[in-house]
Protein backbone atom coordinates (compact mmCIF):
# COMPACT_ATOMS: atom_id res chain seq x y z
CA UNK A 1 0.00 0.00 0.00
CA UNK A 2 2.34 2.44 0.64
CA UNK A 3 4.70 1.42 -1.95
CA UNK A 4 1.82 1.40 -4.98
CA UNK A 5 2.19 3.06 -8.23
CA UNK A 6 -0.14 5.71 -7.51
CA UNK A 7 1.39 6.61 -4.88
CA UNK A 8 5.06 7.18 -6.13
CA UNK A 9 3.76 9.00 -9.49
CA UNK A 10 2.14 11.78 -6.85
CA UNK A 11 5.04 11.95 -4.79
CA UNK A 12 7.39 12.47 -8.11
CA UNK A 13 4.52 14.93 -9.29
CA UNK A 14 5.08 16.59 -5.96
CA UNK A 15 8.65 16.60 -6.02
CA UNK A 16 8.37 18.00 -9.30
CA UNK A 17 5.94 20.91 -8.40
CA UNK A 18 7.10 22.17 -5.18
CA UNK A 19 11.14 22.23 -6.79
CA UNK A 20 9.95 24.04 -9.91
CA UNK A 21 7.96 26.80 -7.78
CA UNK A 22 11.27 27.08 -5.46
CA UNK A 23 13.26 28.12 -8.66
CA UNK A 24 10.59 31.05 -9.28
CA UNK A 25 9.85 31.85 -5.70
CA UNK A 26 13.46 32.24 -4.57
CA UNK A 27 15.07 33.19 -7.93
CA UNK A 28 17.61 30.57 -8.24
CA UNK A 29 19.58 30.68 -11.53
CA UNK A 30 19.11 27.81 -14.38
CA UNK A 31 21.99 25.72 -15.27
CA UNK A 32 22.09 28.40 -17.94
CA UNK A 33 22.25 31.41 -15.34
CA UNK A 34 25.02 30.05 -13.79
CA UNK A 35 27.90 31.66 -15.06
CA UNK A 36 26.05 34.79 -14.19
CA UNK A 37 28.21 33.99 -10.59
CA UNK A 38 31.33 35.05 -12.82
CA UNK A 39 32.76 38.48 -12.65
CA UNK A 40 32.05 38.73 -15.74
CA UNK A 41 30.24 37.71 -18.68
CA UNK A 42 31.96 39.31 -21.94
CA UNK A 43 29.78 39.57 -25.50
CA UNK A 44 29.59 41.29 -28.71
CA UNK A 45 27.17 42.88 -30.91
CA UNK A 46 27.99 43.01 -34.38
CA UNK A 47 25.99 45.42 -36.48
CA UNK A 48 25.11 44.65 -39.61
CA UNK A 49 24.18 47.83 -40.51
CA UNK A 50 27.77 49.26 -40.16
CA UNK A 51 29.91 46.75 -41.57
CA UNK A 52 31.27 47.11 -45.09
CA UNK A 53 32.76 43.95 -45.34
CA UNK A 54 36.16 45.16 -45.94
CA UNK A 55 37.59 41.54 -43.51
CA UNK A 56 40.11 43.74 -41.36
CA UNK A 57 38.59 42.06 -38.79
CA UNK A 58 39.87 38.85 -40.28
CA UNK A 59 43.53 39.96 -41.17
CA UNK A 60 43.70 41.54 -37.51
CA UNK A 61 42.51 38.35 -35.89
CA UNK A 62 44.98 36.67 -37.69
CA UNK A 63 47.92 38.32 -37.47
CA UNK A 64 47.27 38.50 -33.13
CA UNK A 65 45.92 35.16 -32.58
CA UNK A 66 48.39 33.28 -35.12
CA UNK A 67 46.04 31.39 -36.95
CA UNK A 68 47.44 30.42 -40.41
CA UNK A 69 46.06 30.34 -43.75
CA UNK A 70 43.12 28.16 -44.69
CA UNK A 71 41.55 28.46 -41.29
CA UNK A 72 40.20 31.04 -39.66
CA UNK A 73 38.20 31.94 -36.41
CA UNK A 74 36.68 34.59 -37.90
CA UNK A 75 34.43 35.19 -41.38
CA UNK A 76 32.50 37.59 -43.02
CA UNK A 77 30.18 36.28 -44.85
CA UNK A 78 28.50 38.24 -47.73
CA UNK A 79 25.41 37.95 -49.44
CA UNK A 80 24.50 37.46 -53.02
CA UNK A 81 23.95 40.74 -55.18
CA UNK A 82 20.80 42.34 -54.20
CA UNK A 83 19.44 44.81 -57.08
CA UNK A 84 20.76 46.05 -60.51
CA UNK A 85 23.40 48.77 -61.24
CA UNK A 86 24.70 51.16 -59.70
CA UNK A 87 22.08 50.52 -56.91
CA UNK A 88 23.94 46.93 -56.07
CA UNK A 89 23.84 46.09 -52.16
CA UNK A 90 25.04 43.16 -50.68
CA UNK A 91 24.57 41.97 -46.54
CA UNK A 92 27.45 40.86 -44.71
CA UNK A 93 27.23 38.90 -41.13
CA UNK A 94 30.01 37.37 -38.58
CA UNK A 95 30.68 34.10 -38.29
CA UNK A 96 32.28 33.33 -35.35
CA UNK A 97 32.33 31.47 -32.13
CA UNK A 98 29.20 32.86 -30.38
CA UNK A 99 30.46 31.91 -26.75
CA UNK A 100 27.24 30.32 -25.57
CA UNK A 101 26.49 29.99 -21.89
CA UNK A 102 24.84 26.93 -22.54
CA UNK A 103 27.67 25.35 -25.12
CA UNK A 104 27.05 21.95 -26.61
CA UNK A 105 31.11 21.96 -27.27
CA UNK A 106 31.97 21.98 -24.28
CA UNK A 107 29.17 19.46 -23.29
CA UNK A 108 30.19 16.83 -25.52
CA UNK A 109 34.01 17.10 -24.86
CA UNK A 110 35.28 13.95 -23.65
CA UNK A 111 38.25 15.54 -22.14
CA UNK A 112 37.09 18.84 -20.42
CA UNK A 113 39.63 20.17 -23.07
CA UNK A 114 36.73 22.91 -24.27
CA UNK A 115 35.30 24.61 -21.15
CA UNK A 116 33.81 27.62 -20.18
CA UNK A 117 36.19 29.92 -18.32
CA UNK A 118 33.46 30.90 -15.30
CA UNK A 119 35.27 34.42 -14.72
CA UNK A 120 34.55 35.48 -18.23
CA UNK A 121 31.61 33.28 -19.58
CA UNK A 122 34.48 32.85 -22.84
CA UNK A 123 34.35 29.38 -23.94
CA UNK A 124 38.11 28.44 -24.42
CA UNK A 125 40.26 24.94 -25.38
CA UNK A 126 42.61 23.84 -23.29
CA UNK A 127 44.85 22.63 -25.82
CA UNK A 128 47.27 19.83 -23.79
CA UNK A 129 43.99 17.95 -23.07
CA UNK A 130 42.65 18.01 -26.77
CA UNK A 131 42.65 14.96 -27.99
CA UNK A 132 41.61 16.22 -31.42
CA UNK A 133 38.12 13.67 -31.89
CA UNK A 134 36.49 16.40 -33.19
CA UNK A 135 33.08 15.90 -31.42
CA UNK A 136 33.05 19.70 -30.73
CA UNK A 137 33.61 20.01 -34.18
CA UNK A 138 30.25 17.93 -34.85
CA UNK A 139 28.47 19.43 -31.71
CA UNK A 140 28.58 23.26 -32.37
CA UNK A 141 25.62 24.51 -34.26
CA UNK A 142 27.66 27.32 -35.96
CA UNK A 143 30.30 25.32 -37.41
CA UNK A 144 33.10 27.69 -36.23
CA UNK A 145 35.57 25.38 -34.90
CA UNK A 146 38.62 24.01 -36.65
CA UNK A 147 41.03 22.15 -36.21
CA UNK A 148 44.89 24.33 -35.75
CA UNK A 149 46.89 22.96 -38.35
CA UNK A 150 49.96 23.47 -35.97
CA UNK A 151 48.50 22.88 -32.79
CA UNK A 152 46.57 19.67 -33.87
CA UNK A 153 43.85 20.75 -31.17
CA UNK A 154 40.35 22.29 -31.66
CA UNK A 155 40.56 26.02 -31.91
CA UNK A 156 38.70 28.85 -32.47
CA UNK A 157 37.75 32.31 -31.16
CA UNK A 158 38.00 33.17 -27.57
CA UNK A 159 38.00 36.95 -27.58
CA UNK A 160 41.56 37.22 -28.16
CA UNK A 161 41.89 35.97 -24.07
CA UNK A 162 45.61 35.15 -24.20
CA UNK A 163 46.30 37.63 -26.47
CA UNK A 164 44.66 41.09 -26.88
CA UNK A 165 42.37 40.93 -23.40
CA UNK A 166 45.66 39.62 -21.48
CA UNK A 167 47.59 42.59 -22.63
CA UNK A 168 44.76 44.72 -21.36
CA UNK A 169 43.26 45.76 -25.30
CA UNK A 170 40.10 44.88 -26.75
CA UNK A 171 39.83 42.15 -29.21
CA UNK A 172 41.99 42.54 -32.88
CA UNK A 173 38.66 42.21 -34.78
CA UNK A 174 36.85 45.12 -32.88
CA UNK A 175 40.18 47.68 -32.74
CA UNK A 176 40.84 46.96 -36.39
CA UNK A 177 37.04 47.35 -37.45
CA UNK A 178 37.09 51.04 -39.46
CA UNK A 179 32.73 51.42 -39.31
CA UNK A 180 32.68 50.44 -35.46
CA UNK A 181 30.48 47.73 -36.31
CA UNK A 182 31.59 45.73 -32.86
CA UNK A 183 30.98 46.29 -29.46
CA UNK A 184 32.46 44.11 -27.02
CA UNK A 185 31.90 44.06 -23.23
CA UNK A 186 30.68 42.54 -20.12
CA UNK A 187 27.18 41.76 -20.28
CA UNK A 188 26.87 41.73 -16.56
CA UNK A 189 27.30 45.11 -15.96
CA UNK A 190 24.27 47.20 -16.79
CA UNK A 191 26.03 50.46 -17.54
CA UNK A 192 28.91 48.65 -20.00
CA UNK A 193 28.67 49.65 -23.62
CA UNK A 194 27.56 46.55 -25.11
CA UNK A 195 24.28 46.62 -23.01
CA UNK A 196 23.76 49.71 -24.08
CA UNK A 197 23.88 48.80 -27.81
CA UNK A 198 21.89 45.70 -27.01
CA UNK A 199 19.57 48.16 -25.38
CA UNK A 200 19.05 50.51 -28.52
CA UNK A 201 18.65 48.26 -31.42
CA UNK A 202 16.75 45.57 -32.28
CA UNK A 203 19.34 43.06 -32.15
CA UNK A 204 19.22 38.54 -32.47
CA UNK A 205 21.06 35.60 -32.17
CA UNK A 206 21.83 33.08 -34.19
CA UNK A 207 19.82 29.28 -33.48
CA UNK A 208 18.44 30.96 -30.03
CA UNK A 209 16.05 28.05 -30.27
CA UNK A 210 18.45 25.57 -29.46
CA UNK A 211 18.84 26.62 -26.49
CA UNK A 212 22.37 27.52 -26.37
CA UNK A 213 22.54 30.99 -25.16
CA UNK A 214 24.77 32.86 -26.64
CA UNK A 215 26.32 36.01 -26.26
CA UNK A 216 27.00 36.83 -30.21
CA UNK A 217 24.36 39.63 -30.41
CA UNK A 218 23.97 40.66 -33.77
CA UNK A 219 22.00 44.25 -34.95
CA UNK A 220 20.35 43.06 -38.64
CA UNK A 221 20.61 44.44 -41.42
CA UNK A 222 17.16 46.28 -42.66
CA UNK A 223 17.88 44.72 -45.96
CA UNK A 224 17.75 41.29 -47.31
CA UNK A 225 17.16 38.29 -45.02
CA UNK A 226 18.17 37.52 -41.97
CA UNK A 227 20.94 34.73 -41.95
CA UNK A 228 20.05 32.63 -38.79
CA UNK B 1 85.03 94.98 -108.34
CA UNK B 2 85.85 92.25 -110.17
CA UNK B 3 86.93 90.35 -106.51
CA UNK B 4 83.20 90.93 -104.97
CA UNK B 5 81.39 89.40 -107.41
CA UNK B 6 83.71 86.52 -107.48
CA UNK B 7 83.07 86.60 -104.03
CA UNK B 8 79.06 86.59 -104.27
CA UNK B 9 79.40 83.59 -106.86
CA UNK B 10 81.36 81.60 -104.41
CA UNK B 11 78.92 82.47 -101.92
CA UNK B 12 76.14 81.38 -103.95
CA UNK B 13 77.85 78.30 -105.06
CA UNK B 14 78.56 77.16 -101.63
CA UNK B 15 75.10 77.94 -100.22
CA UNK B 16 73.86 76.13 -103.22
CA UNK B 17 76.50 72.82 -102.11
CA UNK B 18 74.71 72.67 -98.82
CA UNK B 19 71.51 73.11 -99.76
CA UNK B 20 71.43 70.01 -102.31
CA UNK B 21 73.72 68.52 -99.36
CA UNK B 22 71.41 68.58 -96.99
CA UNK B 23 68.43 68.00 -99.21
CA UNK B 24 70.20 64.53 -100.03
CA UNK B 25 70.83 63.80 -96.48
CA UNK B 26 67.16 64.76 -95.83
CA UNK B 27 66.12 62.19 -98.23
CA UNK B 28 68.42 59.33 -97.66
CA UNK B 29 66.76 59.41 -93.79
CA UNK B 30 63.28 59.38 -94.96
CA UNK B 31 64.39 56.56 -97.28
CA UNK B 32 66.13 54.47 -94.41
CA UNK B 33 62.68 55.11 -92.77
CA UNK B 34 60.31 54.23 -94.84
CA UNK B 35 62.32 50.65 -95.50
CA UNK B 36 61.37 49.79 -92.52
CA UNK B 37 57.57 51.01 -92.16
CA UNK B 38 56.53 49.56 -96.18
CA UNK B 39 58.75 47.02 -96.41
CA UNK B 40 55.74 44.96 -97.61
CA UNK B 41 53.81 44.03 -100.89
CA UNK B 42 55.50 45.17 -104.08
CA UNK B 43 57.82 48.06 -102.96
CA UNK B 44 55.26 50.90 -103.43
CA UNK B 45 55.69 53.73 -101.02
CA UNK B 46 52.82 53.59 -98.32
CA UNK B 47 51.13 56.48 -97.21
CA UNK B 48 49.61 56.79 -93.64
CA UNK B 49 48.45 60.10 -92.27
CA UNK B 50 50.40 61.10 -89.74
CA UNK B 51 47.77 64.08 -88.17
CA UNK B 52 47.63 63.39 -84.63
CA UNK B 53 44.27 64.86 -83.65
CA UNK B 54 46.00 64.54 -79.86
CA UNK B 55 48.84 67.04 -81.25
CA UNK B 56 47.35 70.26 -80.03
CA UNK B 57 46.18 68.40 -76.22
CA UNK B 58 50.12 67.23 -75.84
CA UNK B 59 51.56 70.71 -76.89
CA UNK B 60 50.54 71.53 -73.11
CA UNK B 61 49.84 67.87 -71.59
CA UNK B 62 53.22 66.97 -72.55
CA UNK B 63 53.64 63.96 -70.17
CA UNK B 64 49.64 62.99 -70.31
CA UNK B 65 50.04 60.43 -73.45
CA UNK B 66 52.85 58.89 -72.31
CA UNK B 67 51.77 58.23 -68.75
CA UNK B 68 48.21 56.97 -70.23
CA UNK B 69 50.05 53.72 -71.40
CA UNK B 70 50.38 52.21 -68.02
CA UNK B 71 46.21 51.84 -67.79
CA UNK B 72 44.81 52.48 -71.43
CA UNK B 73 47.91 51.79 -74.02
CA UNK B 74 48.77 48.22 -75.34
CA UNK B 75 45.46 46.39 -74.13
CA UNK B 76 42.53 49.16 -75.35
CA UNK B 77 44.38 48.58 -78.90
CA UNK B 78 44.45 44.86 -78.64
CA UNK B 79 40.30 45.40 -77.67
CA UNK B 80 39.45 48.44 -79.62
CA UNK B 81 42.21 47.90 -82.65
CA UNK B 82 42.60 51.50 -82.55
CA UNK B 83 44.43 53.92 -80.03
CA UNK B 84 42.42 56.07 -77.27
CA UNK B 85 42.38 59.89 -78.51
CA UNK B 86 42.60 62.61 -75.61
CA UNK B 87 38.40 63.90 -76.32
CA UNK B 88 37.07 60.05 -75.72
CA UNK B 89 37.21 60.83 -71.93
CA UNK B 90 38.14 64.22 -71.66
CA UNK B 91 35.76 65.63 -74.05
CA UNK B 92 33.41 69.57 -74.00
CA UNK B 93 36.89 70.91 -74.64
CA UNK B 94 35.83 74.34 -76.09
CA UNK B 95 38.14 77.27 -77.49
CA UNK B 96 38.71 78.68 -74.62
CA UNK B 97 39.47 75.55 -72.51
CA UNK B 98 42.42 77.31 -70.99
CA UNK B 99 40.32 80.11 -69.39
CA UNK B 100 37.19 77.77 -68.04
CA UNK B 101 38.75 74.49 -67.57
CA UNK B 102 35.78 73.41 -65.79
CA UNK B 103 34.15 72.32 -68.85
CA UNK B 104 36.24 69.68 -69.69
CA UNK B 105 35.58 66.37 -68.24
CA UNK B 106 37.95 65.68 -65.88
CA UNK B 107 38.64 62.17 -63.56
CA UNK B 108 39.41 62.87 -59.80
CA UNK B 109 38.65 61.30 -56.39
CA UNK B 110 35.87 62.30 -55.23
CA UNK B 111 32.95 60.39 -53.27
CA UNK B 112 29.51 61.04 -51.99
CA UNK B 113 29.84 60.90 -48.56
CA UNK B 114 31.59 63.36 -46.49
CA UNK B 115 35.15 62.75 -44.65
CA UNK B 116 37.59 64.99 -43.31
CA UNK B 117 38.86 66.28 -46.80
CA UNK B 118 37.95 64.28 -49.71
CA UNK B 119 36.29 66.14 -52.40
CA UNK B 120 32.25 66.20 -51.77
CA UNK B 121 30.19 65.05 -55.27
CA UNK B 122 26.22 64.21 -55.39
CA UNK B 123 25.20 60.80 -56.76
CA UNK B 124 24.70 62.61 -60.40
CA UNK B 125 28.30 63.86 -60.46
CA UNK B 126 29.76 60.78 -59.40
CA UNK B 127 27.64 58.65 -62.68
CA UNK B 128 28.58 61.23 -65.13
CA UNK B 129 32.27 61.51 -64.10
CA UNK B 130 32.24 56.96 -63.96
CA UNK B 131 29.91 57.01 -67.27
CA UNK B 132 32.99 57.83 -69.49
CA UNK B 133 35.01 54.46 -67.41
CA UNK B 134 31.73 52.26 -67.85
CA UNK B 135 31.12 52.42 -71.30
CA UNK B 136 33.90 49.63 -71.86
CA UNK B 137 34.34 48.62 -67.74
CA UNK B 138 30.97 47.89 -67.85
CA UNK B 139 28.97 47.08 -64.76
CA UNK B 140 29.01 43.13 -65.63
CA UNK B 141 32.55 43.30 -65.74
CA UNK B 142 33.61 45.50 -62.79
CA UNK B 143 31.45 43.08 -60.61
CA UNK B 144 33.13 39.93 -62.11
CA UNK B 145 36.15 41.65 -60.99
CA UNK B 146 35.09 42.35 -57.16
CA UNK B 147 32.09 42.87 -55.30
CA UNK B 148 33.60 46.68 -54.39
CA UNK B 149 33.11 48.05 -57.66
CA UNK B 150 29.18 47.62 -57.06
CA UNK B 151 28.82 49.30 -53.47
CA UNK B 152 31.04 52.20 -55.09
CA UNK B 153 29.12 52.91 -58.05
CA UNK B 154 27.10 56.04 -57.02
CA UNK B 155 29.80 56.88 -54.04
CA UNK B 156 32.88 57.06 -55.12
CA UNK B 157 34.66 57.99 -58.82
CA UNK B 158 36.98 55.40 -60.30
CA UNK B 159 40.24 57.70 -59.74
CA UNK B 160 39.48 57.36 -55.88
CA UNK B 161 40.84 53.96 -56.04
CA UNK B 162 42.25 54.08 -59.10
CA UNK B 163 45.53 55.69 -61.08
CA UNK B 164 44.04 56.11 -64.35
CA UNK B 165 46.94 57.76 -66.61
CA UNK B 166 49.23 55.44 -64.72
CA UNK B 167 53.22 55.68 -65.61
CA UNK B 168 54.06 51.93 -66.69
CA UNK B 169 53.52 49.78 -63.99
CA UNK B 170 50.07 49.09 -62.49
CA UNK B 171 49.26 51.98 -59.56
CA UNK B 172 46.59 52.75 -57.41
CA UNK B 173 44.66 50.10 -56.12
CA UNK B 174 45.76 47.48 -58.78
CA UNK B 175 48.92 47.80 -57.71
CA UNK B 176 48.63 47.01 -54.00
CA UNK B 177 48.53 43.91 -52.45
CA UNK B 178 45.31 42.10 -50.78
CA UNK B 179 46.33 43.54 -47.39
CA UNK B 180 47.02 46.78 -48.27
CA UNK B 181 43.61 47.18 -50.13
CA UNK B 182 41.98 46.40 -47.26
CA UNK B 183 44.30 49.38 -45.35
CA UNK B 184 42.54 51.43 -48.05
CA UNK B 185 39.04 50.50 -46.95
CA UNK B 186 39.98 50.96 -43.56
CA UNK B 187 41.34 54.38 -44.38
CA UNK B 188 38.37 56.13 -45.83
CA UNK B 189 35.37 54.71 -43.80
CA UNK B 190 37.26 55.54 -40.36
CA UNK B 191 37.61 59.02 -42.35
CA UNK B 192 34.12 59.23 -42.20
CA UNK B 193 33.38 58.02 -38.91
CA UNK B 194 35.95 60.61 -37.13
CA UNK B 195 34.32 63.83 -39.32
CA UNK B 196 30.99 61.96 -37.81
CA UNK B 197 32.49 62.60 -34.44
CA UNK B 198 33.95 65.62 -35.05
CA UNK B 199 37.22 64.99 -34.54
CA UNK B 200 38.53 66.11 -38.71
CA UNK B 201 40.79 68.68 -39.01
Amino acid sequence: MACSRRNLLLGAGAVIFTTGVSKVAFGQKSLVATQDDGDKRYGMVFDETACIGCTACTDACRETNNVPEGVSRLKIERSAPMGEYPDVDYTFTRVSCQHCDNAPCVTVCPTGASYVDLKTGIVDVHGDKCVGCGYCLAACPYKVRFFHPETKSADKCNFCRDTNLKAGKLPACVESCPTKALTFGDLNDPTSEINKVIASNAVYRSKVELGTEPKLYKVADTKGEIKR
Amino acid sequence: MGNVKLAIRTTISFLLFICIYGFNFSVTAESSGSQNIGANTDGRHEVTFIRDSDNACTQCHKDSKETRQGTHGEKVVAELGRDLKCVECHNSIGPDHRENPSQVTKFSAAQSQIGTHKTLLDFDAILKATGNCTECHTSERLQEKTWVHDVHAKKATCSSCHVIHADGEKEGMQALERKAQIAQCVDCHKDFNLNKEGKGD
